[in-house]
């Protein structure tokens, strides 16, 4: 993923990692290789690419299921990528559903809470709901 | 509220992620608010009175 900047490529490869780190010892090891910032990178290269975009919201989700990882997340512009990902693609359920989730994940954290307010989560959050 | 308010995903994990944003948070149970927030989860779950999810993650954004 790191060598490749495909759409196809990094779409998959953001799966693969969302479904390694369902399993709580892949998430920590994902980490350590450098997986967080391998998908956050995937999803700014391609910001218009719904599939891209689904998975790397996924990845980040599955991935802060675990603690150091929802710490490690927010300082390398996570938080900020699924929060553009759901204002680019208002409208796109399997997205905003997989968006809203890695909120709900990344928000266990009591500073990512007032960092997913002031990257504007809570207003694309709503504006989604009403849509 | 024409289109995502009939789908429930939305609708359901919506809700979650105001809740935990909301939890121990004065800041943000008040721009969730501002933003038109409790609205947004009263209306859901009015609309879908029998989908578990949605009560469920909407009791506990309240």
């Amino acid at each position: 993923m790191k060598a490749h900047s495909g759409k196809v490529m990094l779409r998959h490869g953001c799966q693969a990692l969302a479904n390694l780190a369902a399993n709580a010892d892949n998430g920590i090891a994902i980490a350590a290789a450098g997986g967080i910032g391998v998908v956050v990178t995937s999803t700014k290269v391609h910001p218009s690419h719904t599939g891209v975009q689904k998975m790397g919201c996924w990845a980040l989700r599955s991935l802060a299921y675990n603690a150091d990882n929802m710490i490690a997340i927010a300082p390398q512009g996570g938080i900020g990528v699924v929060v553009l990902a759901m204002k680019a693609h208002a409208g796109q359920e399997a997205l905003q559903i997989t968006g809203c989730k890695a909120l709900s994940n990344l928000a266990a954290n009591v500073n990512n809470r007032i960092e997913i307010a002031a990257a504007g989560g809570i207003g694309v959050v709503v504006c989604e709901m009403q849509a | 509220m024409v289109t995502s308010i009939i789908h429930t995903g939305v609708q359901q994990w919506g809700c979650l992620a105001l809740s935990n944003l909301a939890t121990n948070n004065a800041y943000n149970t008040i721009a969730i608010a501002a933003a038109g927030g409790i609205g947004v989860v009263v209306t859901s779950m009015t609309v879908h009175p029998s989908h578990t999810g949605v009560q469920e993650m909407g009791c506990g954004a309240l």
